[in-house]
């Protein structure tokens, strides 16, 4: 029988790694995600999960573990966040090359000096050229519900490849909400067990790994690259799938909120667009045509997505929990580079809730008020950094 | 939507106070959140929790601000912590005192009521007198105060979910549901009688460490550096609930209580051992370590 239980965003990384049954976790702590292993270690302790569970002296070797052993055909699983993330990096590159549907939660964690151990995205989207698929998360529901699609998508034969499961730090990680633990057999159903056809195999030995020539390096980067584009429309796949099975719709590649016919859209990530929906139905009640559309994974890129939603927009407000130095923030650097060419909206960026800073009611508000307006006045900037403390009267009451 | 706030210290259990009035919310039907205050959490020193419950699915994820409700675990935190702050006029709060709310003195228009939860803790031995378990207590008051959750889910969801003692916690939540006293109107000064901790002192806050002016960071350095010795002027001494007490006729000044403060709080001098009473922040490993048992630890309320 499915239950509900009131469980932290870490929590519910756990249980979505339990109920997929991950054979092997191979995992360092660091906060925010402690948690996430803790509970993992109880389970496993506790005889509540058949895992060989792996403790290891860094982030590098937590995901060297996971490797090896999804080299055997185990299905894996490793929390990490912030400097863990980025101590990991080259490991990364080596599970998604070697083609291993590892899944893993990153909490997203600012990257210090200034030390910080709040939210902020930019951990995260560091890696997104590494090839593995991430998931942009909203609550804590959908971190659950996304560790058991990501190994659906990431173990299909024609994908091969990690998934990155993202839950912004504290406001996810350690807040409790109501969550729907699943019944074990429906989760088996949906998620049979992980079988490759290749695989590290005493009986069969075999090289993992090796050196190709300049001849054939780029050939398989381009394999990679098709493996990704097809995660596109396997996710879509498994989103139905996982509609029809637990009666809940995770939210695909991006997720819709109150989109048709606006005039002014707001493109968000995380955990901040629940709070931003609450702002939206208020704008709308008061006239104004303004919808909001969620960015779920920023691997593999919607641009097709993005596209149809912007074709009869006016403007369009992205809001980017980090900042690409010297540039703009990422999620507006690739939504304008998907709209070249198609659609030309007034495109604004708006830099918002690094480090963890709150991002209230009362200041959505006044962000999204800026996007409407820039219908009558135009574009003042391209990006702008929303409540600095020099800047607070602006966008506080 | 409802939104609450617990003020409590590290090891009361105000965490675990949000998240069992979340669960009885959401056992009547209703979406529910709990969160600490994102931080870094010490025994003893200031926690903050909080409950958002709503008819509709609770989206929001920024922190709250304006609570509707406030409740205090501890009173001694009334100095430190400015507990009315954002508390709406038309809120309530409910305080663990022995005190009538009358005489509370909140600078709030919100109604006040307050209730023993110390005492009915200590009666069903939940916990010691020294440090009383009050979180359960308290919500019993709240549900009563506030008619938010009903008695009985509280009472249901305590009995499952409550860590320990399930029965003890269940009886303390029904005693103090009857014990609550109030509503007293509470009515905002406009100069409050009590000022907070913080401002008493000179402490620097740590944001004025960055720049001479917060508001107009232009000084703002590149990157943090911290001067040195800055580490005093973080008064650890604010979050004891309990005291070592040395009795100087039984101490043999071995210095062991030096080597393993982790505070560098005691001292051995001429007379014995010495507390620094800025800095002891109450872990009371002195008082484990001492091997003559010259340290006793005492209730931090005795001696303010
Ligand atoms: S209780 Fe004792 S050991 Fe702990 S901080 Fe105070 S002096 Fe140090
Ligand atoms: S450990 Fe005990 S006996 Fe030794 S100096 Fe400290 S108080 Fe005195």
């Amino acid at each position: 029988m499915s239950e509900y239980k009131i469980v932290t965003g870490n929590y519910s990384s756990a249980y979505g790694a339990r109920l997929a049954r991950a054979e092997v976790v191979s995992a360092y702590p660091i906060t925010p995600q402690t948690s996430v292993v803790e509970k993992i270690a109880e389970f496993v302790s506790d005889g509540k999960m058949d895992t060989e569970y792996v403790k290891v002296e860094s982030e590098h070797s937590a995901m060297a573990g996971c490797i090896a052993a999804s080299t055997t055909g185990a299905r894996t699983y490793t929390a990490t966040s912030a400097h863990g993330l980025a101590l990991m990096h080259e490991m990364l590159m080596w599970a998604s090359r070697a083609r291993l549907p590892v899944v893993m939660t990153n909490v997203n964690r600012a990257m210090g000096p200034p030390w910080s151990v709040w939210a902020d995205h930019l951990d995260t989207i560091a890696q997104k050229g590494t090839g593995w698929l991430q998931f942009f998360c909203e609550n804590n529901q959908e971190v659950l519900d996304s560790i058991l699609m990501a190994y659906k998508i990431c173990e299909d034969e024609d994908i091969m490849l990690p998934g990155m499961i993202v839950e912004d730090a504290f406001i996810l990680s350690h807040t409790r909400e109501p969550v729907e633990i699943y019944d074990q057999e429906k989760v088996d159903e949906f998620l049979p067990p992980y079988d490759p056809d290749v695989k590290l195999d005493i009986e069969n030995p075999a090289g993992f790994g090796s050196l190709v020539m300049p001849d054939w390096y780029m050939d398989f980067a381009k394999k990679l690259e098709e493996a990704m584009e097809g995660a596109k429309d396997k996710i879509k796949e498994v989103n139905k799938e996982f509609e029809e099975t637990f009666g809940r719709d995770p939210g695909g590649l991006i997720e819709e909120y109150k989109t048709d016919g606006v005039d002014v859209l707001v493109i968000t990530m995380g955990s901040i667009s629940g709070t931003s929906k609450d702002v939206i139905d208020e704008l709308r009640d008061e006239g104004h045509n303004i919808g909001l559309a969620r960015l779920r994974t920023l691997r593999p890129f919607p641009k097709e997505e993005i596209r149809e939603l912007t074709k009869n927009v006016n403007v369009v407000g992205i809001l980017d929990r980090s900042y690409s130095f010297g540039a703009a923030g990422d999620a507006a650097r690739e939504i304008k580079e998907a709209l070249y060419g198609h659609n030309s909206p007034v495109v604004k960026n708006y830099i918002v809730g690094l480090g963890g800073r709150d991002l209230t009611p009362e200041i959505l508000e006044k962000i999204f008020l800026d996007t409407i307006e820039l219908q009558d006045k135009g574009l003042d900037q391209e990006v702008e950094w929303v409540d600095l403390r020099s800047d607070r009267k602006k966008w506080r009451r | 939507m409802i939104e609450v706030r617990f003020h409590g210290r590290g090891g009361q259990g105000s965490v675990v106070a949000s998240e069992l009035l979340a669960r009885a919310a959401f056992e009547e039907g209703k979406d529910v959140q709990a969160f600490p205050m994102f931080g870094v959490e010490r025994r003893g020193a200031p926690v903050t929790a909080f409950t958002r419950i709503d008819d509709k699915k609770v989206r929001d994820h920024s922190k709250i601000h304006t609570p509707d409700i406030v409740i205090v675990l501890d009173t001694a935190l009334m100095e430190a912590v400015d507990v009315t702050e954002g508390l709406k006029d038309d809120g309530q709060m409910v305080i663990n005192t022995g005190k009538e709310p009358s005489e509370m003195k909140v600078n709030t228009n919100a109604d006040v009521y307050t209730v023993d939860a110390s005492d009915i803790a200590v009666q069903h031995g939940l916990g010691t007198e020294v440090a009383p378990i009050v979180n359960t207590a308290i919500l019993g008051a709240v549900s009563s105060a506030t008619g938010m959750v009903e008695e009985e889910s509280l009472i249901d969801v305590i009995l499952e979910h409550a860590p320990a003692k399930n029965k003890a916690n269940a009886e303390a939540a029904k005693q103090a549901y009857e014990e609550l006293q109030g509503p007293y109107p509470g009515e905002k000064l406009e100069s409050p009688e009590r000022t907070l901790l913080s401002e008493q002192t000179d402490i620097p806050k740590s944001e004025d460490l960055l720049c001479e002016d917060p508001e107009d960071h232009t000084d703002l350095p590149r990157t943090p550096i911290a001067d040195c010795n800055s580490e005093y002027l973080n008064k650890t001494g604010s979050w004891r609930t309990v005291r070592p007490i040395v009795d100087l006729d039984t101490c043999i000044s071995c210095g062991e209580c030096w080597k393993y403060c982790p505070d560098v709080a005691i001292f051995v001098e001429e007379e014995g051992a010495v507390v620094d009473f800025d800095f002891c922040k109450g872990c009371g490993i002195c008082a484990e370590i001492c091997p003559v048992d010259a340290i006793d630890m005492e209730k931090e309320e005795k001696y303010v």
